[in-house]
């Protein structure tokens, strides 16, 4: 079944990082860690690779990850002091685990006598003693044929199951008749109860009064009762105890032969579960062998592909440019192959960026913990929707996000929040503050939306901190929108005394400068009394970008092409001036703020008039055209930091190297906008229409 | 055949599990979050729940907790279906009375078994 390979695939991956986390926990402990949360990483490893071996009936697997559950679950809770042998017994079963593994994996075999000893050293730790010599394990593994759980299953055998129900048993949806009528297939042929029937009076219908004991004739294996029983643990203890197999084969000494563990051992509730061969146990799954597999590659390898690949994009644009110069008719098979290696040129960056991206549920599941925490530390109630966790982003973007969204959570949580539920539903809201988080992709850009339904923001009192701060001048000229990008000014924060939660010094500057480090850009939108909402603009990747190429005399700049709607051939009539000077096009109907790209960014003016306008549509102003002298062409850039190289420069992202060898500054449009100080208010904009 | 209740904000986790059951010949009832899933209890009273944990609006666990005062919830296995193996979480599940666990991925065979053991 191709659903079953699936999950099996997914099994295999997860162990490979649980067991390399396994390795480095383990390693620690051996070198002196006393951590509890090292332990407890290292027991959860383990315990989720048995899990998972369960599902998939791994026998071998369940019988040696379940021991060595056992045992580090001694260490876990203190019964087993760890020390240098009992490190170095811990770290060999990681590998034999490992070894297993793959044995599941891949099909051949583990070392059958590395198995062994270590089970068998295992079991020693786990009945109390210390790991044994090696001699010792020797001799036991020669003497085996006494011992039981280790054969080729041949035969029936008895198995008893005790049962012993906990207070809640029924009340969980567990029903008696149901399990002894399902444990028939498993060749249950006795049920006995034990202990006292209860008088009448006490027979509580939530509770179960009794213990049952459950007499099998069973040729299944131990995992299969583990297995089947499993579901009844967590409200009942589950005693399996087996029987030798009835026509066990005596002749032949099986590889893996361990001691039984004693049944008096009482912190073992559960079953002391033999391990099982695991040459016999894996004979019947090396069909599965073939199935997809992951590789953990380290990040600077791909980064490395990544920048070679993004300069193969720009030799690729160069040979097409010299190509086109030497000879534009004739040469046409030579031109196709051009066009092919573009294509694949094309493909093979996307096929580089896809190994990059990762979907950001990583991050965003952890949002509900820091919300949680915040809520009892606040004293407030909340509750966050998260959507849009499959959404994908650049590796380094998702790990660059955490401390951001975790900062705005923070900020929505403390500021955007109401103080108390009454205070809410004053404001006819439910009592129950409610936080979204979101992500999605939109063109060649990733949204992610913060928004609370809390009381928005304060303007007055921003505007009075700012103004207290020395921020603002005249409180009078500002817009209420100025107002509110306040708050992502360097320094600010309006908690009025330092609060526990945000405050401190970290304000909402750090996050907008820490997403335009990523390339994005931070916006919010304030709804007094109803809420704010964040909106961060990411691009999908950080190394190539579509682009227009325009040029401003002899200067080429790319515009993204992602903010580009449309370009325009200006005619001079759709052109007006606004009585404070700043300038306006007319189309369809609208008027845009038109921002001169040759001023903005102060370039040497040939008096020549621009031609062409490029609409672009920003979100926190809406379209603007930014006017050029020229549009060049639609071109895929690789990008290069301008600030790694040079420095950082208001309006450019970054600068890229053009087919002809020239180097294009890429143009930041929002930064440039908000540079540009010639659009008009929308007052002035209806007075001219 | 049993009347089933599949709960899952992931819509292929939810097909999967979907065709696994009906596979088997039992009825099933989707739900995609918590909240949706109370109010399917309340409508066709089912003999059996799996929800994963990890929803929008409301998680497995808030809906378990929710269905064990319901008429329809009460002493019904629910069973959380889950790659959370933490013990708090178990801890949690107990507490608020989920039949169980499973842990995703899941053996289709495991759960046609457990629905036989437990609806």
């Amino acid at each position: 079944m191709d659903d079953d390979e699936d999950y099996q695939a997914l099994f295999f991956a997860e162990c490979v990082e649980l067991l390399g986390d396994l390795q480095e926990q383990l390693d620690k402990l051996a070198a002196g860690d006393s951590d509890p949360e090292t332990v407890n990483a290292a027991f959860r490893a383990v315990h989720s690779v048995k899990g998972g071996a369960a599902a998939f009936g791994f026998e071998g697997l369940i019988g040696f990850a379940h021991i060595f559950e056992t045992v580090m679950d001694k260490v876990r809770n203190g019964a087993r002091e760890t020390d240098g042998e009992l490190s170095a017994l811990l770290i060999r079963a990681g590998d034999v685990l490992m070894a297993l593994v793959e044995q599941a994996r891949d099909g051949g075999e583990a070392d059958a006598a590395m198995v062994e000893r270590v089970t068998a050293e295992l079991h020693q730790v786990a009945e109390g003693g210390s790991p044994p010599e090696a001699a010792e394990i020797t001799a036991r593994a020669e003497n085996s044929d006494d011992l039981e759980g280790t054969n080729e299953p041949t035969g029936e055998r008895g198995v008893t199951v005790t049962l012993t129900p906990h207070l809640g048993f029924l009340r969980v949806g567990h029903e008696p008749l149901r399990l002894v009528r399902a444990a028939k297939a498993l060749g249950l042929v006795g049920v006995e109860a034990l202990g006292e029937v209860p008088l009448p009076q006490a027979i509580d219908l939530g509770n179960s009064p009794l213990s049952w004991k459950l007499q099998f004739e069973s040729a299944a294996s131990i995992a299969e009762f583990y297995s089947f029983f499993e579901i009844y643990e967590a409200f009942a203890d589950v005693k399996i105890e087996a029987e030798a197999m009835l026509e066990a084969e005596e002749d032949e000494p099986q590889p893996s032969a361990e001691p039984r563990p004693d049944p008096s051992d009482a912190n073992d509730q559960t079953a002391p579960v033999a391990p099982i061969s695991a040459q016999a146990s894996f004979g019947s799954d090396t069909a599965r062998a073939k199935i997809a597999k992951t590789l953990r590659v380290e990040l600077s390898r791909i980064d490395r592909l990544v920048n070679l690949v993004g300069e193969v994009v720009i030799t690729q644009a160069v040979l097409a440019q010299r190509l086109s110069e030497i000879d534009a008719n004739g040469h046409l098979e030579l031109d196709h192959a051009v066009e092919s290696m573009s294509r694949q040129t094309r493909e093979l960056q996307e096929s580089v960026m896809a190994i990059r991206a990762q979907p950001v549920k990583s991050v965003f599941s952890r949002m509900p913990r820091v919300v949680r925490d915040l809520a009892d530390k606040l004293g407030k109630e909340a509750r966050l929707i998260v959507s849009g966790e499959q959404t994908e982003v650049d590796t380094t973007v998702i790990e660059e996000l955490a401390e951001p969204l975790t900062h705005m959570l923070r900020n929505s949580m403390d500021h955007g929040l109401e103080e108390t539920s009454a205070d809410r539903e004053a404001a006819g809201k439910r009592p129950v503050g409610t936080l979204r988080l979101s992500a999605e992709h939109r063109g060649e850009r990733v949204l992610i939306t913060v928004e609370d339904d809390g009381r928005g923001i304060d303007r007055e009192r921003v505007l009075q901190k700012a103004v207290d701060n020395g921020l603002v001048e005249d409180p009078e000229a500002i817009a209420p929108e100025e107002i509110d990008n306040l708050i992502f000014h360097p320094g600010f924060s309006t908690a009025e005394s330092v609060s526990a939660v945000s405050g401190r010094g970290v304000g909402m500057d750090v996050v907008k400068k820490k997403i335009q480090m990523l390339g994005g850009r931070c916006t919010l939108r304030n709804t007094p009394g109803q809420g704010t909402r964040f909106v961060i603009t990411l691009p999908l990747t950080l190394a190539v970008l579509d682009g227009m190429i325009v040029s401003v005399g002899d200067e080429r700049f790319i515009l993204p092409l992602s903010s580009v709607v449309e370009a325009i051939r200006i005619d001079p009539e759709t052109l007006a001036i606004l009585p404070n000077g700043s300038r306006v096009m007319r189309l369809r109907g609208d008027y845009l703020p038109l921002i001169s790209l040759r001023e903005a960014l102060q370039l040497d003016g040939n008096a020549r008039p621009e031609e062409m306008a490029m609409v672009v549509d920003d979100e926190a102003q809406g379209p603007v055209a930014i006017i050029v002298d020229e549009l060049i062409g639609q071109r895929q850039v690789v990008l290069k930091s301008l600030e790694a190289n040079f420095r950082r420069v208001e309006g450019i992202s970054g600068a890229t190297i053009l087919g002809d060898g020239r180097v294009a500054l890429i143009l930041d449009v929002s930064s440039l906008l908000e540079m540009s100080t010639s659009a008009p208010s929308q007052g002035l904009l209806e007075a001219v229409g | 055949m049993k009347r089933i209740l599949a709960v899952d904000d992931s819509a292929s986790m939810l097909n999967m599990l979907s065709d696994c059951l009906r596979g088997a010949g039992h009825e099933v009832v989707e739900a995609s979050d918590g909240r949706e899933a109370l109010e399917r209890l309340r409508e066709t009273q089912p003999d059996m729940v799996i929800t994963d944990l990890t929803m929008p609006n409301m998680d497995g666990l808030d809906f378990i907790d929710a269905a064990r005062s319901e008429e329809a919830g009460r002493r019904l296995p629910m069973l959380l279906l889950t790659t959370e193996t933490a013990d708090h979480m178990k801890q949690r599940a107990r507490e608020i009375g989920a039949t169980g666990w499973l842990t995703k991925p899941f053996d289709p065979d495991q759960v046609l078994r457990l629905v036989d053991q437990l609806a």
